[in-house]
């Protein structure tokens, strides 16, 4: 699955720590998310696109491969 | 699962006493000290220290506790069971075929039937859930 966190941290000029702290996880976990090493969950998911105030469509996208 | 766990400097004390127990081993190896060994009480208090050391470690917090974390604790408590199991269920297979006395003397040793007993534990318990999960599916 790709994500489009980078971009969007980017754009709203947010570390990672930030956007980690309005998710309620850790630094490391949104770094796993971003590089694509770790999925997050539904709720997690939801949660970061509410942060960036984008439909979750837009922030995760499914590969061929999924 | 979180609320289960103990606070992280739990994992610290646990890390701290299982250096103690491998010095206490390396002490034991290096300068032959088999006299203090056997006094009874040092080697009760190694074993114990090794087994909450093991527990404390085990069931302690990570610094930054969150759904990563409890992922991959759960994927490993997954990939060690299901290779505990393949390898208790190999040794029984291969104890018992080259056995003489068959599974007779298996029946009595408590080490090898803790395994199973863990295993009814898991089967029964995951057999409830799915049960209790597919109960509250509902069709259309």
């Amino acid at each position: 699955m790709e994500n489009r966190i980078r971009v969007a941290r980017a754009e709203r000029r947010l570390t990672q720590q930030q956007l980690a702290d309005a998710v309620g996880v850790s630094r490391q976990t949104i770094n796993a998310i971003e590089s694509g090493k770790f999925v997050p969950s539904t709720v997690v998911a939801l949660k970061i696109a509410r942060a960036f105030e984008r439909p979750v469509e837009e922030i995760f996208l499914l590969e061929d491969t999924d | 699962m979180k609320r289960f766990l103990l606070p992280h400097y739990c994992k610290q004390i646990g890390q701290a006493l299982l250096v103690a127990v491998l010095l206490a081993i390396m002490a034991y190896i290096i300068f032959d000290a088999d006299a203090l060994i056997r006094t009874s009480w040092v080697m009760r208090a190694v074993y114990v220290v090794l087994h909450i050391a093991i527990v404390l470690v085990t069931i302690s917090r990570e610094k930054n506790e969150d759904e990563m974390t409890a992922h991959l604790r759960g994927e490993v408590l997954k990939e060690v069971g299901y290779t505990l199991l393949i390898l208790y269920a190999a040794y029984h297979i291969i104890a018992v075929a080259v056995s003489e006395d068959g599974i007779k003397y298996l029946l009595h040793d408590e080490e090898l039937i803790t395994p199973f007993i863990v295993w009814v534990a898991y089967y029964a318990r995951f057999e409830q859930k799915l049960k209790k999960l597919r109960k509250r599916e509902f069709t259309i």
